[in-house]
């Protein structure tokens, strides 16, 4: 390795950058929750917790809160399902692999809003392709707005989040299993296990080094999402329930025009992913020492 | 039950085992085609019919009649050159500026025993998992003041901060892997740092950089968020968000929403087809250990 000092210029730019354009408006965003003020001028009065009390108190947020995790919970788990069986599949098929990993992977590259509006769309109560299929199959008779009613509305949302995201999961599972040794598969099939043995002895934990920060980074991108609701059902969705912290904070912020109440709530949205971004880091460092 | 010579016997037990074998992954992988394809040939299909046949029931799936009015229509009511070239433009700017700024720390990091070298990573890591919906809120602020609102550097800048750390770590990662004796050979023929890193290393990793480029492109332009806030004048909007003015109070309107939608997509799912390979690569930098 080489002198600090070219080193030091070489990571500069990018650190400057970073500092102005991620660190300072997080940093000016924590502030602001602490004071009050017009659209214009949010840093005219220090008011403490104020902002926080107000936001907390007020039963939207709670619900946005609760929400959230309900949606982040549910996505993360059912792309790791997901992902899993479509590596596993994959990884089972000797033709057309790579065309087939090509098409699995198309949700993931479209953007939010666009998934969302595509959901939208085939989730149309009287035109859309689901209830089509639906009534071909008799199962329903009736248009049902599934968007459109409070109860479904949210299982929808994360079920077009999953598709959008099980790709991302499903790549990384399948580099990793071409990783894992084949000696450790012939030793196993020696020693007599079946299929299901086999998955669970030697492939699952070789999976699981590579899994954890997959898993952490979708669970903080998750908690984030805000393209995609909004995209599916504007925000808020029926009786606010597609409305998660972060569309709640957009709300209160650019509808309701309270900036600062808005940055209290976007606080309290960074302390959640923190947590989990520490986690990360940890178990990165972790896995760096073995 | 028919006498077969034994040797027969087997070679059919065998034929079984391997459809069996077979049958459920192509099920599985039967059932993701279908999940990935039917919401988007439904949108293909949508924008290509004529309003009338679009709203009949019974759904028809496949067009009688092939039009391409709702292009035509979109480009007429909304300044869909104007989205397109704002897209572009800003994608590539903030794109090549992330680049080169990543480009260079990333090999700072790699190659450079920099003091606090860990804890600076740390915070490359940390700055990819702030919320943008936090950070959104003070941007807002400043570029009103800096009547910065609905110009291209206000969103080059935001679209730089969140492109900036994914690529920095990824790039480091790739940087990592050009074996160090390459730059004791360079030192040896007599090459300062610089030049190492410009004649030797950088041709070297243009896979990784591609890759890395890529995702970055990929990431801005499917940027929602970030636009939605900072952009006002319907000139200025990128494809993402333009999309979405076909939605009002009074209505969507659909063929014309599923025209621009596949106008969105197209470019990043064509781009995705033909540049898959590196995209996978960017994706699973860090799913492969050692």
């Amino acid at each position: 390795m080489k002198k600090k000092r070219t080193g030091y210029a070489f990571i500069a730019p990018a650190f400057l950058t970073l500092g102005f354009l991620v660190f300072l408006p997080t940093l000016q965003g924590m502030l602001m929750s602490f004071f009050s003020g017009p659209m214009a001028r949010p840093f005219t009065e220090f008011v403490g917790l104020k902002n926080f009390i107000a936001v907390l108190k007020n039963p939207r947020t709670v619900d946005a809160i609760l929400r959230t995790f309900v949606f982040a919970a549910s996505v993360v788990v059912s792309i790791c399902v997901l992902g899993l069986v479509f590596a596993l599949s994959i990884e089972a098929i000797t033709r057309m692999r790579r065309f087939v990993r090509t098409l699995l992977m198309m949700p993931w590259v479209i953007s939010g809003v666009i998934a969302g509006l595509t959901w939208r769309w085939v989730l149309d109560a009287h035109y859309g392709v689901f209830n089509d299929i639906l009534r071909r199959l008799g199962l329903i008779n009736q248009p049902i707005a599934w968007l459109g009613e409070p109860k479904t509305a949210l299982l929808f949302v994360i079920i077009a989040s999953v598709w959008r995201s099980y790709p991302f999961v499903m790549v990384n599972i399948l580099a990793a299993l071409q990783t894992v040794d084949r000696v450790q598969y012939e030793s196993a099939y020696l020693d007599g296990a079946n299929a299901l043995q086999k998955f669970w002895y030697v492939t699952f934990p070789n999976l699981k080094v590579v899994v954890m920060p997959v898993v952490l980074m979708q669970v903080i991108w998750q908690l984030q999402n805000y393209d995609l609701i909004a995209g599916m059902t504007g925000g808020a969705g029926p009786v606010n329930s597609t409305e998660t912290l972060p569309v709640h904070i957009y709300i209160t912020a650019f509808q309701n025009f309270k900036f600062n109440n808005a940055a209290a709530a976007g606080v309290i949205l960074l302390a959640f992913t923190l947590v989990f971004s520490i986690i990360y880091i940890r178990s990165y460092f972790r896995a760096l020492e073995d | 039950m028919t006498k077969m010579p034994r040797h027969r016997h087997r070679r059919f037990a065998k034929m079984r085992s391997t459809f069996k074998k077979k049958l459920l992954p192509v099920c599985v992988i039967l059932i993701g085609v279908l999940m990935v394809g039917v919401p988007f040939i439904w949108i293909i299909t949508t924008s290509i019919k004529p309003q009338d046949q679009i709203f009949t029931i019974p759904i028809s799936y496949f067009p009688k009649q092939v039009t391409l009015q709702h292009y035509i229509h979109a480009w007429k009511t909304e300044p869909l050159i104007r989205w397109y070239t704002n897209t572009i433009i800003v994608s590539v700017s903030s794109t090549v500026l992330g680049m080169i700024l990543a480009t260079l720390a990333g090999y700072g990091f790699s190659r450079f025993r920099i003091k606090g070298r860990l804890p600076l990573l740390v915070i490359i890591l940390l700055s990819q998992m702030f919320p943008q919906i936090l950070i959104v809120i003070p941007y807002f602020v400043w570029m009103s003041r800096f009547n910065l609102v609905d110009s291209y550097l206000s969103l080059i800048l935001a679209y730089l901060g969140s492109i900036l750390p994914f690529s920095t770590w990824t790039l480091k990662g790739f940087f990592d892997t050009v074996p160090r004796e390459l730059d004791q050979a360079a030192k040896i023929d007599g090459c300062g740092e610089i030049a190492t890193f410009l004649r030797i290393i950088l041709p070297l990793s243009l896979p990784g950089i591609g890759a890395a480029t890529l995702f970055a492109f990929l990431t801005a332009w499917n940027n929602y968020l970030l636009t939605l806030i900072l952009v006002t004048k319907s000139t200025m909007l990128t494809l993402n968000v333009g999309v979405t003015k076909f939605i009002s109070d009074f209505g969507i309107q659909w063929g014309s929403l599923n025209a621009v939608v596949v106008l969105t997509a197209l470019p990043i799912v064509l781009a995705f087809i033909f540049l898959e390979r590196y995209m996978v690569a960017g994706l699973t930098s860090g799913a492969v250990k050692g």
